[in-house]
């Protein structure tokens, strides 16, 4: 990839992290959710999405500090060569993980929604093809193709507005119920939909107008937020939290509980919309993986190290046997990104103490 | 930018439509569609089992619908049975109708039989959920070998009932919401509930349960007062049987009676409690809409507003006597105990929330007017 391929505008890093938001965390939020704190998922979402947008904040403040870095140069810089080495070893290994753990997601939902007799193997190595091609070109053409996602945001709130006369509010009440007890519950499968924020502080140097990435990056996250909350109270209502706590992708129940005129099975129709959402968040993760691997390494001979790389990332991401161990890799990757975020905002407080890159008058 | 915007859009939206036929080659010819799935109990807790498939094959000519008994202790080993009897490949993605039997559903049974429409996503949560009363495989039976002037089975009950949520004589009941309302608490659900006679099939009313498990029954003229009060009478054609002031003299039936189409205004149900009891006012405001009437002066308002006083008061006894039934046998599909729960949470959480529904004051107010009454006085 030449510097001028993953050179992206304000506006498309944020359809770039709604993509990635959207995608992984969306399907399975809901039931995730009423099974920690009941009918009042949407409050723990407005506000862990009020946390996240702070995150954010410190995230583009500490890459404001620094002149046209990335996480890697500034570790470096804080931490001294082998230490910053090494945490950018494990930030590597983070969003390799959560490309393999998303791809696993991915294919699971084609495996029991579409074609239950292919290998997962075979699912796999076809659903990845798009994946590499655009990774070869680079993160401007990701982040492209990843404006796709206001079309499927807008079908599925069409969606909502089908099925609205269906919705019973009272599954709404009593507000609050769940207390903090269920706010603190909440926390895991929040930060699992919110994930995706945390790539802005590696391809924040490929930013052409860094004045406006904190704008579109908060707005990414409202985004993602105000779909969530739509979400959550459209599935909490239709379908009330007792059987909520029983599906594990609501959003497709949903849709295969309209009846729609002529074409009858929404639900497939539904799902040919929504898998590039899900691709697109594996294709985030996947490029920004490979673009990491890139600029640490220095690769030079593109085409091998992108075929070995998604190789291995197939290979890895048919680990996970069942799906209750799926639940237990996403589980490590909310960890892994909870952690990443904490380790964000100690950067932006170390910053302040090791002035060393920091640009002056900042 | 716009312009590419604008080239691009369209072809989004044509993407899907095209990446649905990316599927495994299903051959109509080949294939027996489940349309109707009759389900009833068999000796040792296991399912009695009647499918019926509509023949798509130009070479037989005879028959109509293929019609497959079973039993087995579970509908998708049933449906594998069927696959070695059968000549086509079953699938079950277009069931129609599953008909349960009314003893079936005292049982409680047919939430957990429901499962398997729920996890396959290739099954249809979408088909209606019916209990006959009596035995469903003697109705796909008798359906399929005397019903002949009729339309295949699967068609013509689906057209029955669909006919019958338009008139508000039933509620729609399909596999999803059976399923959410059998889970939700403070809340009971309701059935389609069919005859068959010689000629035809009848929509009798509705089956009514309690904890999932059916416990009474009432008739389609009680089902849309029922409709009035769980949803609304909006936009459908439920036709009253009123009776109408009248004299001694007038002793046959169509000067003693009157059918009324009720459209609802608007139904409002306050709750408090009081003395740790449920008190539920329901109130309902419905216009006439006059069909059948004797020859009268219906332009007189002093005629009129006796009519409107009878009927009001009518309504309101058939609706009382209706909540009357229903809390007796511990039925809740108004969903009084899902306002409850939502309004008095920890009233709910302590009492045993059918006990208390029977011990409830629960009155009907009713307000109705005659707003229209035909082209003659």
């Amino acid at each position: 990839m030449d510097s001028r391929e993953n050179q992206i505008t304000s506006s498309q890093l944020m359809g770039f992290i709604v993509s990635i938001q959207v995608g992984a965390g969306a399907l399975s939020l809901p039931a995730n959710l009423a099974r920690v704190c009941g009918h009042d998922g949407w409050i723990s979402i407005l506000l862990y999405g009020i946390m996240i947008t702070a995150v954010i904040s410190v995230i583009i403040g500490l890459m404001n500090r620094y002149n046209n870095k990335s996480i890697y140069e500034i570790n470096k810089l804080l931490y001294g060569k082998y230490v910053g080495g090494l945490l950018n070893l494990l930030i590597v290994l983070y969003l390799w993980y959560s490309t393999c753990t998303i791809l696993r997601g991915y294919i699971n939902i084609i495996h029991v929604h579409l074609l239950r007799s292919t290998p997962s193997l075979v699912i796999c190595i076809f659903t990845i093809i798009p994946t590499y091609y655009l990774a070869w070109y680079g993160i401007k053409y990701v982040a492209r193709f990843s404006l796709a996602i206001y079309l499927s945001i807008g079908f599925c709130c069409l969606l909502f507005f089908l099925i609205f006369s269906d919705l019973r509010f009272n599954f709404l009440l009593p507000i609050g119920q769940s207390g903090i007890e269920g706010i603190k519950a909440s926390f895991s499968p929040c930060i699992f939909a919110f994930l995706g924020y945390e790539v802005i502080s590696v391809i924040y140097p490929e930013i052409t107008n860094k004045k406006k990435a904190m704008k579109y990056a908060i707005g990414a996250n409202l985004i993602n937020t105000m779909f969530c909350i739509l979400l959550l109270l459209v599935t909490t209502s239709f379908f009330g939290e007792e059987m909520l706590k029983k599906s594990i992708y609501p959003l497709f129940t949903l849709a295969r509980a309209y009846r729609a005129p002529i074409i009858e099975r929404m639900d497939i129709l539904f799902i040919a919309i929504w898998l590039p959402v899900i691709a697109m968040s594996t294709r985030g993760y996947f490029c920004i993986t490979y673009y990491s691997i890139n600029k640490l390494l220095k690769l030079k001979k593109k085409g091998i190290y992108l075929l070995v790389f998604t190789s291995i990332t197939i290979l890895l991401s048919n680990i996970p046997e069942s799906i209750s161990q799926l639940t237990n890799y996403e589980n490590i990757m909310m960890i892994s990104g909870t952690l990443f975020s904490i380790f964000l905002v100690i950067c932006y407080l170390f910053s302040f103490v090791r002035r060393k890159g920091v640009k002056p008058h900042v | 930018m716009y312009k590419r915007i604008k080239k691009i859009f369209p072809l989004l939206i044509v993407i899907p439509f095209i990446l649905c036929g990316c599927w495994d080659e299903v051959l109509v010819e080949d294939t027996g569609f489940l349309t109707v799935v009759g389900i009833e109990s068999a000796p040792q807790g296991n399912l009695k089992l009647t499918y019926a498939l509509p023949v798509i094959d130009p070479d037989v000519t005879d028959a109509r619908g293929e019609i497959l008994d079973t039993e087995s202790n579970l509908t998708r080993i049933a449906r594998d049975n069927l696959n070695r009897r059968s000549g086509k490949d079953i699938l079950a993605g277009k069931i129609q109708l599953v008909v349960y039997s009314k003893e079936f559903a005292i049982k409680g049974r047919i939430s957990n039989t429901n499962s398997i429409f729920e996890r396959d996503p290739s099954d249809a949560i979408l088909a209606w959920v019916v209990i006959v009363d009596g035995s469903p495989r003697s109705l796909i039976h008798q359906a399929e070998d005397n019903l002949k002037d009729k339309p295949r089975p699967s068609t013509y009950l689906n057209d029955l009932l669909e006919r019958a949520v338009s008139t508000a004589n039933i509620n729609e009941t399909r596999i999803f919401n059976y399923d959410l309302i059998s889970m939700a608490p403070g809340i009971d659900n309701t059935a389609p509930l069919i005859k068959i006679s010689d000629k035809s099939i009848e929509v009798k009313g509705s089956a009514l349960f309690s904890n999932k498990k059916m416990v009474g029954s009432i008739n389609a003229q009680d089902g849309g007062l029922l409709t009035a009060m769980m949803k609304t009478l909006k936009n459908k054609k439920y036709t009253y049987n009123a009776s109408i002031p009248f004299s001694t003299k007038e002793t046959y039936s169509e000067k003693q009676s009157s059918a009324i189409q009720l459209r609802q205004n608007s139904k409002k149900i306050n709750i408090s409690i009081q003395n740790n009891k449920p008190v539920v006012d329901i109130y309902l405001d419905f216009s006439g809409y006059v069909d059948e009437y004797k020859w009268d002066n219906l332009n007189d308002e002093k005629e009129v507003k006796k009519l409107n006083d009878y009927v009001q008061e009518q309504i309101r006894q058939d609706c009382q006597k209706l909540i009357k039934y229903m809390q007796s046998i511990e039925s809740d599909p108004i969903g009084i105990g899902d306002m409850v729960r939502a309004k008095h949470n920890s009233y709910f959480n302590k009492v045993d929330w059918h006990t208390a529904y029977k011990d409830a004051t629960i009155t009907a107010h009713v307000k109705f007017n005659v707003v229209e009454y035909g082209d003659i006085q």
